[in-house]
């Protein structure tokens, strides 16, 4: 047979394929399904920014220095993360009602201010009552961490401002006091005041912390997310549509009749394999870009593609060899398979439950250690692990390296052993 | 065309432990129509798989233009029609034939006229355009004939072409292999037809339980295996055990199937008045009663003792 001859088995295949009104389902529709859900059901629009917080206020202070209750509700309202409102401040009249409120679940926490706070803030120590609305200990926890970052952050403000106060007055008094003191522990650069100055920051804040956000990048942003998501769906619908055409590609020639009449004219065995096997990844490889394309413009996945980075060329490569690589592993499942059909839901259902447990659907880091184990050596999942982290996350190539020369190698065996076993399942359907 | 077309020699096929074809050997020196006649589970789609390159002999030589049938070569001088229509059901009848236009080299432009005459001759012209999937039966046999003879092969295979069509459908296809051999094919078929090889063949392999049990033109056959008259009976209802036995006495051996019954005999005129007041004195009556010349499947009972059908 001529190329010309394999071109036309690969698209008539391809055609059949098309017009296969349940096969659209499978590689299109199903896959879509989960990325919607992820989207809209388990990743919402506005999941991974910073959270606001429904606090209720009862203010009893009516003091009236600088400091003073309504002066923290004022700076409550005005306080931002990332540009969104840390908190949305209630005012209460009464502490009953600021309960009922919370018991009902209308608010994240409450803050009683007590009369005289202010001057007591001022002058010596402020004491506030927080109360933290415990719908879940999970939402109790963040709630309580953010109002004590918050309250903290606000005590060593006004800390700051004492000292500055304070130390105003001890340099009017530095003519009046014994400044020749001296200790070994004594900073030989510093001053009486620098050290009296330091020493009460060191009061105010005796550990200096420097926050820095490093948010790991897998998990950081709704993009991210549904982009790790987009490329699960299409290595799970690589996983059960490739099982389930391995498992039954002889089968299903045999029973539509096909095998004898094409085995009468000039192509060869391993023709008639792969010119089916190359319309199957055609097939799926269109299924990906319109996966990935509804992913990203639909959806708003994060999916980086750049034809002019050669580095970004290794991702349709990988698809391919994930394509191959699947259907060899389901032409494994083929001697299991006594038809077609029964082929198809064997390599259907194996398919779908390897997706869920072997990191391609899932992140790895949910699955149990010992499951964790089995996806660390399943070769599809290097595959996936390779196309996001080139199309997701941008990873150095040489990172990935060596998961790309894993999938080199377990495609070319895995299809290999598939090819001699299709020749053996087909000579065996002959020759019954 | 080279002197010896098709040589199968001392052919075995074995599956497991059970013989499907058992010490075969016959020649094809000249075009012709050849049929392999015999019931169902004679062995006569493995022989065809056998010559169309599909299957492996377990023993034995096959030789079509002087080489083995497996070789791609030849499979070019082969157009192969399996038993059931085996075609790409989610394409149209026209992107099947162009499938198999291409897979044999061949360009649409050249063969597009051969198609369109056998479309027409075959009744498909409406059909074409269709998915496979919506053809019936007899549509799907007639288009796999169609692709069978797309690359105008020199050897045709047509393992039962009419088998399921209707009377009006099979008479079409016998003239196309009536068209065909005078365009000097080889057309081998296998059928279980006993009406179709007496008409259509120009030499008959009677096939019984893997062995050729007789072969020859089918007058030949019928002249050399056949009585030389049949009288077929048919009576209201089924005769009894005594009736038998006292006509085949005095008739010879009376093959009988249900209400039906054939005596052979060289001497029908001085027979079948005396048949007919037997039957009467025997308290039976006849529905019919005609004197005809003998079949193939006279000859196939004859040989085996059973039916063809």
């Amino acid at each position: 047979m001529t190329m010309g001859g394999f071109k036309a088995l690969v698209i008539s295949t391809f055609k059949e394929y098309v017009r296969e009104k349940a096969l659209l389902f499978w590689a299109i529709v199903w896959p879509l399904f989960w990325i919607f859900m992820v989207a809209y059901v388990f990743v919402p629009p506005g999941t991974g920014s910073p959270i606001t917080l429904k606090v209720g206020v009862v203010n009893y202070d009516t003091s009236n220095t600088t400091l003073n209750g309504t002066l923290l509700v004022k700076v409550m309202n005005e306080t931002k993360y990332k540009d969104t409102p840390l908190f949305n401040v209630k005012l209460y009249s009464n502490e009953s009602l600021l309960e009922k409120s919370l018991c009902k679940g209308e608010l994240d926490a409450g803050i009683i201010i007590p009369d005289k706070w202010g001057i007591n803030a001022s002058f010596g120590q402020g004491k506030l009552v927080v109360l933290i609305g415990a719908r879940s200990a999970y939402s109790a926890s963040i709630t309580q961490g953010v109002l004590m970052g918050f309250l903290e952050e606000f005590g060593k403000r006004i800390a700051y401002t004492k000292i500055n106060i304070t130390m105003k007055y001890i340099n009017m008094s530095t003519n009046y006091m014994d400044i020749t003191y001296n200790e070994t522990w004594w900073p030989s650069n510093k001053s009486f005041v620098e050290m009296i100055r330091d020493f009460m920051i060191g009061l105010a804040e005796p550990i200096k912390v420097d926050y820095r956000e490093v948010v790991p990048e897998v998990y950081a942003n709704r993009p991210n997310i549904i982009g790790f998501y987009v490329i699960g769906a299409i290595g799970m619908m690589y996983l059960y549509m490739g099982f389930s055409v391995g498992a039954s590609f002889i089968a299903s020639m045999k029973e539509r009749g096909v095998l004898y009449r094409l085995l009468s004219t000039p192509i060869k065995e391993y023709e008639l394999i792969l010119g089916g096997l190359t319309a199957n990844a055609l097939y799926q490889l269109i299924s990906t870009i319109i996966i990935i394309v509804v992913g990203t413009l639909v959806t708003g996945a994060h999916i980086l593609w750049n034809p002019l980075n050669p580095v970004h060329w290794i991702v349709p490569a990988m698809f391919i060899l994930l394509l191959f690589m699947s259907v060899g592993m389901g032409a494994l499942l083929s001697p299991l398979a006594k038809t077609s059909s029964g082929g198809s839901q064997i390599g259907t259902a194996l398919g779908l439950a390897l997706s869920f447990t072997t990191g391609i659907w899932f992140p790895p880091e949910w699955l149990p250690p010992w499951l964790r184990v089995f996806s660390n050596v399943f070769p599809v999942t290097w595959g996936i692990d390779v196309v996001r982290g080139i199309m997701v996350y941008n990873i150095d190539i040489a990172e990935l390296t060596p998961k790309i020369v894993g999938v080199v190698i377990a495609t070319i065996v895995i299809f290999t052993i598939a090819i001699l076993l299709w020749r053996r399942i087909m000579a065996k359907y002959i020759e019954a | 065309m080279s002197e010896k077309i098709l040589v199968v020699e001392n052919l075995v096929k074995k599956y497991g432990g059970k013989t499907v074809l058992d010490n075969i050997s016959f020649e094809i020196n000249k075009p012709g129509v050849y049929s392999l006649l015999g019931p169902n589970g004679a062995g006569k789609t493995t022989l065809l798989n056998i010559l169309a390159g599909i299957t492996k002999p377990t023993s034995g030589k096959v030789e079509i233009l002087g080489r083995d049938p497996r070789d791609t070569s030849v499979k070019r001088n082969i157009g192969f029609c399996p038993q059931d229509p085996s075609l790409h059901n989610m394409l149209t009848g026209w992107e099947n034939v162009k499938l198999y236009a291409t897979i044999y080299d061949l360009k649409w432009s050249k063969v597009i006229d051969r198609v369109k005459e056998y479309v027409k001759l075959l009744g498909l012209e409406k059909d074409m355009d269709k998915l496979i999937a919506k053809y019936s039966g007899g549509m799907l046999k007639k288009l796999s004939l169609i692709i069978t003879l797309i690359h105008d092969p020199e050897i045709l295979i047509l393992d039962e072409p009419t088998t399921g069509l209707d009377p009006g459908a099979r008479r079409e296809v016998w003239d196309l292999i009536n068209s065909l051999r005078e365009k000097d094919k080889v057309v081998i078929l296998a059928t279980h037809y006993m009406e179709e090889a007496d008409k259509l063949s120009d030499h008959v392999w009677i096939i019984d339980r893997g062995k050729i049990i007789a072969e020859g033109p089918p007058e030949e056959l019928k002249k050399k295996y056949g009585p030389p008259s049949v009288i077929e009976l048919v009576f209201p209802e089924e005769p009894s055990n005594d009736v038998v036995d006292r006509l085949s006495k005095a008739y010879g051996e009376i093959h009988l199937d249900g209400v039906k019954a054939k005596i052979y005999t060289s001497e029908p005129d001085k027979i079948v008045p005396e048949l007919v007041n037997s039957i009467y004195r025997s308290g039976f009556s006849l529905t019919s009663l005609r004197v005809v010349k003998p079949t193939l499947e006279d000859v196939f009972l004859k040989l085996t003792g059973r039916r063809l059908e």
